[in-house]
């Protein structure tokens, strides 16, 4: 079942079409990657879903709500949670309040009260509290707690993004090159850990350069070239895709 | 009553090349550094001050009082940055901001002491002081003189900017200051350039301007953030959009002076402002660039 | 539970502020020094505002005199003008600028940097300029201020007058920073130091960042506001002059000076910069100088402002404690 569809998504930057007419669905309870050589314009399909940027013409409906009418931060209460290439945790609190911002919309919203509250924002934190406590674990950073942002090693801090992510119990997560800078263990340890995911019944699209990790975890490969839909299918069937090898290695035999 | 519109157009072509002079000093530092100088405006004053002192106090010759008043406030310039400056390059941009806004507290006070609080009358620059154009309209001599002067450096800056080795290097300092390093190019030294280059003009501007306006110690404030209004109107970090914006700002501000009333000019200088920064923030010759996630 | 701990110091802290005034009050010259500390807690409340806006939400005014001086005719007009109490003078105060702030912060909180430097400085003169010109307030020559009556209770009756205001300006100024305190504690406080940081990453996590940076400059509006009421009743007089762009810069002086980091480090601020002028008794005329050298060395030397160096010999007077 289709839980996002985009369809005829084009996005251009000054004469240069990063993205075009491009269409692809991400099934629920799948994990779809998005991949294609450097410059293809994954990380623009992300931030025009993300609404970060705008799109020229197209559609991104999920759930039936057509995104590209949605205010960038609408789209954590329609149960959409991403994470960023360069990795963005803010360094000015430690990180447990990091992970805590990740619930910032479970908890009701109405800004003024938290003026007058006293207890009122104690009991709720405490739950977001535990909440992320169990999702640092589930990530596997149970005891970096309490630690600063600035004490992680970079594979821990991309870990400690997906737990933020996964706090505010999202449907959908977006995963931008999260493998970006590991070494082999740590992305057979990311590797786990999205499968992980998606046994609790969450729906992941990942843009990603590591081919291992794409094979062995993606239920369906969609990739891009120049702005354009070049492929879709099952990883084996991507692997042997002509037009995809071409792609990435280009048409010339090397020497 | 085309006379007296005449007469704003005049007015506001010389405020104009004013702010039009300020504001370059205000792109030029922002170029090398990031830093918006908001002190920039007491050179202008103290430009008039020195200029009082070195040809009515000195009694020196124009010429020379002209000379020495420039390479003396491009000295203050160097000081400002050795002193001020360079040890606040790396702090918060509101820690930056409160400095520069401290120098220019400091500044004031200075010139308050050493020269007193009354206005400073400087002669004009020439012995004519006044031509008539035709029965009614009677053109201010010093007006062609600011004109004149402020386009002669302008037209010096441009040069320097576009012919020399060291006008390029501020440019590539701007976009990339490390890249800039790898190419040997003396970050340090180019921000000094700049603060001497900056404070330099606006010293000109200023002892350009005071025969007409007479010097006074605090009139810095006002000019100073005028020529960054205007520097913001026309693009910061462009050289012909604070030119451009410098000019425009005078005209219209003393057509607004003129015919709706002179005691909100400063407020029209800032409407403006306000207006540029909410629809065209990127001013009229600025480029937009977004930052990337 | 630092929280507790940190409202524990604080109440602390109030309580000795709360019994300054008997204690001057033994004293011939008591009563200048109480009149010196009123100010002192009238800028405190409108700098505490400010403080959540610049250190937390991480935005710039460089234009909030605007805002008090709205608040200091909103009074001269229901008092003045009108006749009505002054309760209603501080109630418009609270409504104009709350209308005000958010309307203008639609638009300009939009930039960042130096142009939302200069759009605040801008919206601060223009405002100045109006109420300059503006006749009906007595322009540039001012106008003077009905006295401060609550419940038949008068502020201005000059036998209590001093304590009056002190009291009055100090629970104030205790109760926007109990306020604060406990919304930067709070989720929403979680929420605002984010976008502080990186506004894209903030709305990506749900936060709406316009709604939160809208709230905190009208939060800071109308606390300048308040300050700006007592003030004029407290002068009994206002010109404009009294509230231009020179004050927003002292406001804006008084939080960074104090730290940006902390809410108290407004009222640190606060103190320095108006006890300054004082201090130097004769040389007045050095005042400039001397307030201008302090910002500049205190931000280059002490970035994080003064009050972290007050934490510091806190923390050594600590731990020389806990070694005995």
């Amino acid at each position: 079942m289709e839980l996002l569809s985009i369809d005829k998504l084009t996005k251009t930057f000054g004469g240069i079409g990063a993205v075009k007419n491009f269409s692809f669905s991400a099934d629920s309870n799948r994990i779809t990657a998005l991949i294609g050589p450097n410059g293809a314009g994954k990380t623009t399909v992300f931030n025009l879903i993300s609404r970060i940027i705008k799109a020229d013409s197209g559609s991104i409906i999920y759930n039936n709500i057509n995104l590209l009418n949605q205010k960038p931060h609408r789209l954590m209460q329609l149960g959409i949670s991403r994470t960023f290439q360069n990795v963005v945790l803010f360094d000015n609190m430690p990180l447990i309040d990091n992970i805590m911002i990740g619930g910032h919309i479970k908890c009701h919203p109405g800004i003024i009260k938290y003026l007058f509250s006293f207890s009122l924002s104690w009991k709720e934190d405490k739950i977001l509290r535990e909440k992320s406590e169990y999702f640092l674990e589930f990530a596997g950073l149970k005891d970096k707690i309490n630690s600063s942002i600035a004490e992680l090693a970079f594979g821990q801090q991309r870990l400690a993004e997906i737990a933020r992510a996964l706090v505010s119990e999202p449907d959908f997560i977006l995963l931008d090159e999260p493998a970006a800078g590991l070494n082999p263990k740590e992305t057979e340890q990311l590797g786990e850990l999205l499968c992980k995911i998606k046994a609790l019944q969450k729906t992941i699209l990942i843009v990603e350069h590591d081919m291992n990790l794409v094979m062995n975890i993606s239920d369906k490969i969609v990739v891009m070239n120049f702005g354009e839909f070049l492929a879709e299918g099952k990883p084996a069937d991507i692997l042997a895709n002509k037009d995809v090898i071409s792609a990435y290695l280009g048409d010339d035999e090397l020497c | 009553m085309s006379e007296i519109f005449f007469q704003y157009i005049i007015n506001g072509l010389t405020f104009g090349a004013i702010y039009a002079l300020i504001a370059l000093g205000f792109t030029v530092i922002y170029k090398t550094t990031d830093i918006i100088n908001f002190a920039q405006g007491e050179f202008v004053m103290l430009g008039g001050m020195l200029m009082y002192t070195f040809a009515e106090n000195c009694s020196m010759p124009i010429l020379p009082s002209f000379a020495l008043t420039a390479v003396s406030v491009c000295f203050i310039g160097i000081i400002t940055e050795r002193l001020f400056i360079r040890p606040a390059l790396n702090a918060s941009l509101i820690s930056v901001i409160i400095i520069t806004i401290g120098i220019s507290i400091l500044y004031q006070s200075a010139a308050m002491l050493i020269w007193g609080k009354e206005a400073l009358i400087i002669r004009p620059f020439s012995e004519t002081e006044f031509i008539e154009l035709s029965e009614e309209i009677i053109l201010n001599v010093q007006n062609v003189w600011i004109f004149g002067i402020t386009i002669f450096f302008m037209i010096i800056l441009h040069l320097f900017f576009e012919k020399t080795i060291t006008g390029k290097a501020f440019a590539a300092c701007s976009s990339n200051p490390n890249a800039a390093a790898l190419v040997g190019i003396n970050r340090n030294k180019m921000v000094l350039t700049s603060f001497a280059v900056s404070a330099g003009l606006a010293g000109i501007a200023g002892a350009a301007l005071c025969p007409l306006t007479n010097a006074s110690y605090n009139m810095g404030t006002l000019f100073g953030l005028k020529g960054f209004c205007a520097a913001i109107i026309g693009g910061l970090g462009n050289n012909l959009g604070s030119i451009l914006g410098g000019f425009m700002l005078g005209i219209i501000q003393e057509l607004g002076a003129g015919f709706i009333s002179s005691g909100y000019k400063d407020a029209i200088s800032f409407l403006i402002l306000i207006i540029f920064l909410v629809f065209k923030p990127s001013g009229l010759l600025g480029s937009k660039w977004k930052k990337r996630v | 539970m630092s929280l507790y701990r940190e409202k524990k110091g604080l109440l602390f802290f109030f309580l000795i502020i709360g019994l300054i005034p008997l204690f001057l009050n033994k004293f011939q010259a008591g009563g200048y020094y109480i009149g010196v500390l009123t100010p002192i807690g009238l800028y405190s409340l409108a700098a505490v505002g400010l403080n959540l806006l610049i250190g937390f939400a991480g935005q710039i005014s460089l234009g909030h005199a605007g805002f008090m001086s709205i608040g200091a005719y909103s009074s001269v007009y229901v008092c003045a003008k009108l006749g009505y109490p002054a309760i209603y003078g501080i109630a418009l105060s609270i409504i104009i600028n709350c209308i005000l702030a958010y309307l203008i912060s639609k638009p300009i909180l939009k930039l960042k940097g130096h142009y939302l430097a200069m759009a605040t400085l801008g919206v601060g003169v223009i405002i100045n300029i109006v109420f300059r010109e503006f006749m009906y307030f007595g322009g540039g020559e001012g106008i003077s201020v009905p006295d401060l009556k609550i419940f038949s209770f008068n502020f201005n009756d000059y036998k209590i007058k001093e304590i009056a205001y002190f009291y009055l300006a100090w629970s104030l100024t205790l109760a926007s920073l109990v306020l604060s305190i406990n919304f930067i504690n709070s989720k929403a406080g979680r929420a605002l130091r984010a976008l502080h940081l990186n506004e894209i990453a903030a709305a990506a996590l749900g936060i709406n960042v316009s709604s939160y940076k809208t709230f905190i400059f009208v939060y800071s509006a109308v606390l300048a506001g308040i300050s700006g009421s007592i003030t004029a009743h407290y002068n009994s007089y206002i010109l404009p002059s009294t509230f231009d762009l020179h004050t927003s810069i002292k406001l804006v002086s008084m939080v960074i000076l104090g730290g940006v980091m902390d809410v108290k480090g407004a009222i640190l601020g606060a103190f320095i910069i108006t006890i300054l002028p004082e201090l130097l008794g004769k040389f007045d005329e050095y005042e400039g100088l001397v307030y201008g050298g302090i910002i500049i060395a205190a931000l280059i030397f002490f970035p994080n402002g003064l009050i972290s160096l007050i934490k510091k010999i806190n923390a050594k007077i600590l731990k020389l404690f806990k070694k005995k």
